[in-house]
């Protein structure tokens, strides 16, 4: 009896160990990384900021981001091929405004002013005294 | 006998070896080995604390998405595909309701809608088969205006 369990269990254990990973119901950790060949790839995970993130990473630094802040407000961002954070050709979406940058200057905006009644939409173009709005309040 | 409970015992460790189990320690931890492929139903990405942050999954109508949750388990951030296979990328407020929408209609025509307090108050984007762009808005009296084209 005590011998034909241990035959058991052998068999088991080595089964364990050579049997085909399947497809799993969940995966789960704290952070996941998909690399691709010579560059960092996806990372999802959390942010130095302290929120969560979803990073797909381009060439120099560019790429693509989405995720939530430290204060839990979602965001989606696309660097452009400059590598600067939001340089070259890019665009920031944020709760409820779309940036549209070139460096650190958003040319133009589209939005809701989300404190005013009405909650009128907005749309700009230029940057400091050159900045219109393009619709009637 | 020793060889059919060998074999039983090894079919049994198969069978757990594909529903996930394994020699390692299970789930939650950061995980630094690289296989080519890691396949799963769902990906759970937790934060510290171990609460949900992230799914990558199928929503109901098997549909694949990547979901956002913030503190309070409220859905924040998702994109993937509907139902009818178009795509969508939705930031929610608060209260989960939808403020930005950024998704394809129909035959893939790109639409963007900005929402407050779950009422449409911009939507841009082409539409038809010509594909015409079309801004509308509505002011803070609710009216709807067309800055061109229509929706």
């Amino acid at each position: 009896m005590r011998r034909g369990f241990l035959v058991l269990l052998v068999g088991f254990c080595a089964g364990l160990a050579f049997g085909k990973p399947g497809v799993r119901s969940t995966l789960s950790a704290r952070a996941l990384t998909v690399a691709a060949a010579g560059s960092r790839g996806i990372f999802a995970g959390a942010s130095k900021e302290g929120g969560m993130v979803l990073r797909v990473y381009g060439a120099r630094g560019s790429g693509f981001a989405v995720g939530l802040d430290a204060a839990g407000s979602p965001f989606i961002r696309v660097s452009g091929v400059s590598g600067s954070a939001e340089g070259g050709v890019a665009g920031k979406l944020s709760s409820p405004r779309i940036d549209f940058r070139r460096g650190a200057a958003a040319i133009m905006t589209l939005g809701l002013r989300a404190g005013e009644r009405g909650t009128p939409p907005y749309l700009t173009r230029g940057a400091g005294k050159d900045k219109s709005d393009l619709l009637d309040r | 006998m020793t060889a059919a409970l060998a074999g039983v015992g090894a079919a049994l460790g198969v069978q757990a070896s594909r529903a996930g189990l394994s020699f390692g320690v299970a789930s939650a931890q950061a995980q630094t080995d690289a296989d080519d492929v890691t396949r799963a139903r769902q990906v759970e990405v937790v934060d510290a604390s171990g609460r949900r942050a992230i799914i990558i999954g199928t929503g109901g109508e098997g549909n694949p998405g990547v979901w956002f949750y913030d503190r309070n388990g409220k859905v924040r951030l998702s994109f993937g595909l509907y139902g009818d296979n178009n795509a969508s990328m939705v930031l929610n407020d608060e209260q989960e309701r939808a403020v930005e929408i950024f998704r394809t209609t129909g035959t893939g025509d790109p639409v963007l809608v900005l929402k407050s307090e779950g009422s449409d108050r911009v939507i841009m984007g082409l539409k038809g088969r010509k594909a015409d762009p079309a801004f509308v808005y509505f002011d803070a009296q609710g009216r709807k205006k067309a800055l061109f084209g229509d929706y």
